[in-house]
């Protein structure tokens, strides 16, 4: 028995206030601010009498603070209802916090009023640092507001949690005050009420959906790499800092590190862990967090360093879409594509509990029910529902801008993203499937790729490491993965040369390498040789058996881009005539280069139709027989010879 | 048994400054040296009709001694509960004092200072309060007064809660009609029984037994008015905070 009574009197105190930093007496030389001779402990902040209006009997006088108007309150688009001023007991807690009274400044001490206190090493104020907050609270978590009704991923704290609502100004405790975290008495890291491990305390409050489970919450990797804690373990405090923290809204930081943190930016929170180094091997992957700071360093990447300090979240339901932005302000943050709270790593779904548009440009929720399609992730910047939506470049024609349109699986040709492509006739069974056809590899799910399969945009925009699989990039042993950056041009997964000139570099002659992307595919092999889907009829063999073989190496040296411009569709298409090719008629993906020429009209006329288009033609006579009418087969104009048209007679 | 009591009993009363031993011996007692010997410091009264005592206890206990005329005990209602509300930005809760917080705030209520005692107003040797020199401490707003006559609801915050209930071996308390039981009272943050270092709880019914359930606080369970060895008459040291931490476990 008097072994127990003994337990609980060390417990009690070495649990008590007298153990913290709050500990401002004297005789607590372990803190560095502390009185000089004073060794009262609850004096420098409660008195008996002639204390201050509050409940705690404070002994600071809060007259400083009248209205509140001195400080610059937390706000954020994705807040549902603004912080009021500071109320309750965090009044109190800012009077020494927010460096504006001085530490020893006490309504009463020993019946002298008001009196100071004087403080070890000449400390008025709270020393510049991470405690001192000052007046400006907007990078501070709000405080003195409510929880709001509205915000499904934010509710109230249960009963009986340490974490708590407390008093504002009314007699209901229903707001978020420094106390619903903080308990100044307890002696625990920060004062928390409770752990704050893996985010305890925040997800308190912070019901975030999707993120008990999601790569993050479940990350085994240590972060810093060398240090003890996993990045789990870490929880929101990885990318998040509660107080002190940067960027206009987000408390994010770059500074969780024990060496030199990255320079402050949205892309650097998350690059702290996904640099090289950045996190220690995520035993349960068996790598560390994918590198993407090197990607974005490559040849072309998307811009997330363009712009700091401009992004809204966009993954929250308080942001409506689109976000608002200025076409100056037109960037990209890795929150655009992931949504670090629920994102999952490959296969899973990266884009978990992102916003997409569909193809028909509605807004679609990545939810328990519905994946968002990697296409719809795309489309929120490359599709048109956006004012985000990417110009096409002064040097690049119209097309290939608004992929949303280019897409539609009711185009008459398209590269199978949003669905598999139209024609899926049994002739190009032949063309494309295995095991005759020239398709190689698997597709994104695994399964060999065939006419019914569907193709992701990272099949062809990817990283150049993930090159070295034939077909989907998915397959990949690489890491990472995905659009972040590449040494190709317009972020390729491999190379795809779009110059022209039969006889200039680097179209000195055939170079499989000029089309290496395609290859990916599309076999080299079975694209050249004695038989394509391209051939005269009656051509067997090489020559006319094979017109892809003809353009490619034997007579000219073209480029794929020539008469596939636009690879992803042909609805953007300006420098074809379609002939007798109504709606809904296969077009093969043929759309000529802006560099293709019309067949000059002083050379005659369209021999099926006798008139003379202004762009090159690609078309049907009326006995459906597929033919071209361009330039390129003008003699005078370019390319080959003196044949004015051709007519590759595909079934 | 009963012999132990009494001498527990003997030497009790053997520490205590009675009016017996304040008139017999010459002896200083805890009370002869503290600020509530109007008479000054180990001071005497000048005759036999006065005494230490009478300035707050009547012998006879016919009726509390009288004060000036702004302290009305019958018209307790108008006094408040120290800093008990039962919301922020509510008024204080009205409460009516009884027992000895009464009788302490009958002088330090602020509308009486000390200087205006009336009681045995022939008594012209009473010690003129340093604290009540101007009119402004007199009328108690600069002077340790607890609350002001001009505002009761201003200035009645600033103070510790009394009458209020305290949570006897972690249990919850109701005390003077205040806090029910139902109340959850987080033990944790009470020490279990403040009495075993020396302060003092209070009964809320009739007997002088302070037992859970019915215990609670008032200005006497920090101050001794008779004198201690510590300033402000306190039970405990305040040095160190002895005497915030005898009840609050922070």
């Amino acid at each position: 028995m008097n072994a127990l009574l003994f337990t609980l009197v060390v417990v009690s105190q070495t649990a008590d206030v007298r153990n913290t930093r709050h500990n401002l007496s004297a005789p607590m030389v372990a803190n560095t601010v502390r009185a000089q001779s004073e060794t009262q402990v609850c004096v420098f902040c409660h008195i008996p009498h002639a204390a201050s209006q509050s409940r705690a009997i404070w002994n600071r006088d809060l007259g400083y603070q009248a209205g509140g108007t001195i400080y610059t309150l937390y706000g954020s688009s994705t807040l549902e209802a603004p912080p009021n001023r500071p109320s309750g007991a965090s009044r109190l807690c800012l009077s020494c916090h927010d460096g504006a009274l001085a530490i020893g400044s006490l309504l009463n001490l020993d019946a002298t009023r008001p009196a100071t206190v004087a403080m070890q090493g000449g400390v008025t104020t709270m020393p510049v640092g991470p405690r001192n907050l000052g007046t400006d609270l907007r990078n501070d978590h709000p405080i003195s507001l409510p929880i709001p009704a509205s915000d499904p991923e934010i509710v109230a704290p249960p009963n009986g949690d340490a974490v708590e609502l407390k008093h504002g100004t009314t007699a209901v405790k229903d707001q978020v005050q420094c106390t619903s975290c903080h308990d100044p008495h307890l002696a625990t890291t920060k004062f928390l009420v409770k752990s704050n491990l893996r985010g305890a305390v925040c997800i308190t409050c912070h019901a975030k959906q999707g993120w008990v489970g999601s790569r993050h919450e479940a990350s085994l990797a240590a972060y810093p790499a060398s240090g003890a804690q996993t990045v789990g373990d870490l929880g929101c405090l990885a990318c998040h800092k509660p107080h002190n923290g940067q960027g206009p809204t987000k408390l994010l930081t770059t500074q969780n590190l024990s060496g030199a943190p990255l320079p402050w930016s949205e892309e650097n929170v998350c690059f702290s862990c996904h640099r090289s180094g950045g996190t220690g091997v995520d035993a349960s992957r068996g790598r560390a967090a994918p590198d993407i700071q090197t990607e974005s360093t490559k040849a072309v990447s998307h811009p997330f360093a363009l712009k700091t300090d401009e992004h809204q979240p966009v993954f929250t339901a308080k942001v409506p879409e689109p976000e608002t932005v200025v076409n100056t302000s037109k960037h990209v943050e890795c929150a655009d594509c992931h949504n670090p709270h629920q994102v999952q790593a490959l296969p899973g779904n990266v884009h978990e509990g992102m916003k997409g548009i569909s193809l028909s440009g509605a807004v679609v929720v990545d939810n328990a029910s519905t994946d968002v399609q990697q296409y719809e992730v795309c489309f929120r910047c490359h599709g048109d529902s956006f004012a985000t939506m990417i110009p096409p470049a002064a040097t690049r024609p119209p097309s290939g801008s608004n992929k949303r349109l280019e897409f539609q699986t009711t185009n008459d040709a398209f590269h199978p993203v949003a669905g598999p492509g139209r024609n899926t006739s049994t002739y190009l069974n032949n063309v494309l499937d295995t095991p005759d056809g020239q398709l190689r590899g698997l597709d994104w799910q695994g399964n060999r790729l065939t006419r019914f399969s569907t193709v992701l945009c990272t099949d062809c925009h990817n990283s150049e490491a993930t090159a070295n699989v034939p077909g989907s990039a998915r397959n990949s042993s690489a890491s990472p993965k995905g659009p972040h950056g590449s040494a190709n041009t317009r972020m390729l997964r491999a190379n795809y040369s779009t110059a022209t000139g039969a006889n200039a570099p680097p179209f000195g002659g055939y170079n499989q390498n000029n089309f290496a992307l395609c290859f990916l595919c599309h076999d080299e092999a079975r694209l050249r040789g004695n038989r394509s889907n391209f051939f005269q009829p009656g051509g067997v063999g090489s020559g006319r058996g094979n017109l892809h073989q003809v353009h490619l190496v034997d007579r000219t040296n073209a480029g794929c881009h020539e008469c596939h411009n636009n690879v992803h569709s042909n609805v953007a298409a300006t420098n074809t005539d379609y002939r007798n090719l109504p709606a809904g008629t296969p077009t093969h993906l043929v759309n000529f280069a802006p560099t293709v020429r019309r067949f000059p009209a002083s050379k005659g006329n369209d021999p099926w139709y006798g008139d003379s288009p202004v762009r090159p033609r690609w078309g049907r006579t009326p006995a459906g027989d597929y033919y071209c009418f361009a330039g390129c087969h003008d003699k005078d104009e370019a390319m080959d010879g003196n044949k004015s048209v051709y007519r590759p007679p595909n079934p | 048994m009963n012999a132990l009591l009494a001498l527990v009993s003997a030497l009790a009363l053997s520490q205590q400054p009675t009016l017996a031993m304040a008139k017999r011996s010459a002896a200083p007692s805890r009370i002869d040296a503290s600020p509530h010997n109007f008479f000054g410091p180990m001071g005497r009264p000048p005759s036999e009709g006065t005494d230490l005592c009478m300035m707050c206890h009547v012998p006879n206990r016919l009726e509390w001694p009288k004060r000036g005329p702004g302290w009305d005990s019958k018209n307790a209602g108008r006094s408040a509960a120290l800093d008990v509300r039962a919301d922020p930005s509510g008024p204080p809760l009205a409460m009516r004092w009884a027992g000895s917080t009464m009788r302490c705030l009958s002088c330090h209520d602020g509308t009486v200072s000390s200087i205006n005692i009336v009681l045995r107003a022939s008594s012209g040797t009473l010690k003129t309060d340093a604290i009540a020199s101007t009119d402004s401490q007199r009328s108690g707003r600069n002077g340790p007064a607890l609350f002001s006559p001009q505002s009761w609801t201003d200035e009645v915050m600033g103070n510790h809660p009394v009458s209020v209930p305290y949570p006897l071996d972690g249990t919850g308390s109701e005390y003077k009609g205040f806090g029910p039981r139902a109340v959850p009272i987080d033990t944790l943050e009470w020490v279990t029984d403040p009495r075993v270092k020396g302060l003092k709880l209070v009964s809320d019914t009739s007997g002088f037994d302070v037992l859970r359930g019915t215990s609670g606080v008032e200005c006497i369970s920090c101050h001794d008015p008779h004198g201690t060895t510590n300033t402000f008459f306190l039970r405990l040291p305040k040095e160190r905070s002895e005497l915030c931490l005898g009840c609050h476990r922070k």
